[in-house]
């Protein structure tokens, strides 16, 4: 008879006898469940949660040694479940856009003016548009303007890390610097981001 | 030439008009997010901590897609 505490899922996974078996096959049972749940209802079933979940299941025993206990030990594979879903659905959903194919020469990032203003906020909103169009190129660098470009293309931080050998958090720091630098550029040219949200609202 | 169209200059005027200083980068909300997945679940409130988590999800629509789709799962768990 094993001592091994049953709900203690590291202890289980960690022995080495048919307690570890048993509590694997039931940690597949419920990562399987949660992806099958999150699949069908984000992503139209690109990914096949059988797929993802050996996959899935190889990292979170992978990683065990770094779970800290501050949520439930399902919670917590359960994220890095749905991580690896989730990126490999990105990477099919991309896998054959170049960046080239993203941010291409006839592909302008560009702001035009609304062609359909309501009456009154057209000079307005104008305004507001020619000065982030000013802003974009004075303050962004072509790295932040790509990044931004591709984001807004659709294509996810962690895809454009890939594409461009970067990684996402050097990615997502250069987005988000990019953005604080064209909110202060509204706040100089003397535009209130609530004001610039009320009106694009 | 194909300028941004409606729908990306609104997304465009949404990224800078909410933009918050971000103490976290990804790996580490990716290191919270359970922890904050069942703060949320369980409805309770939020730690100073956790509201860091949710300043960078607010901003971050990476690991905002991440986390609803958590969300999805444990869900389904506790059905
Ligand atoms: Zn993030």
């Amino acid at each position: 008879m094993s001592t091994v505490n049953q709900d203690n899922w590291v202890d289980r996974l960690k022995s080495d006898d048919d307690v570890r078996d048993r509590a694997i096959q039931e940690l597949r049972a419920i990562l399987l469940r949660g992806l099958t749940a999150t699949c069908r209802s984000r992503y139209g079933n690109k990914v096949s949660p059988e797929d993802v979940v050996q996959d899935a299941l190889l990292k979170v025993l992978d990683k065990i040694d770094t779970f800290e206990g501050r949520s439930k030990f399902t919670t917590w594979a359960m994220t890095i479940a749905v991580r690896v879903a989730i990126s490999e659905m990105r990477r099919k959903h991309f896998r054959d856009i170049s960046m080239n194919d993203l941010l291409n020469d006839s592909m302008k990032f560009e702001v035009a003016a609304d062609p359909s203003p309501e009456p009154g906020e057209e000079e307005q909103k104008t305004g507001i548009l020619s000065t982030l169009q000013e802003l974009i190129e004075s303050k962004l660098t072509d790295k932040q303007k790509d990044a931004v470009h591709s984001l807004l293309n659709g294509m996810p931080v962690e895809v454009f890390a890939e594409k461009t050998g970067s990684n996402r958090n050097a990615v997502y720091k250069l987005v988000h610097d990019a953005r604080v630098k064209l909110k202060q550029g509204f706040e100089q040219a003397g535009y209130q981001a609530e004001d610039i949200k009320a009106l694009f609202a | 030439m194909t300028s941004l169209d409606k729908n990306q200059i609104q997304t465009l005027i949404g990224l800078v008009t909410t933009t918050q200083p971000d103490q976290l980068n990804c790996d580490d909300c990716f290191g919270q997010i359970a922890e904050f997945a069942e703060y949320a679940l369980e409805d309770r409130e939020l730690t100073e901590g956790m509201k860091i988590v949710q300043q960078h999800l607010s901003q971050c629509p990476c690991c905002k897609g991440e986390y609803e789709a958590l969300l999805d799962a444990m869900q389904e768990l506790t059905a």
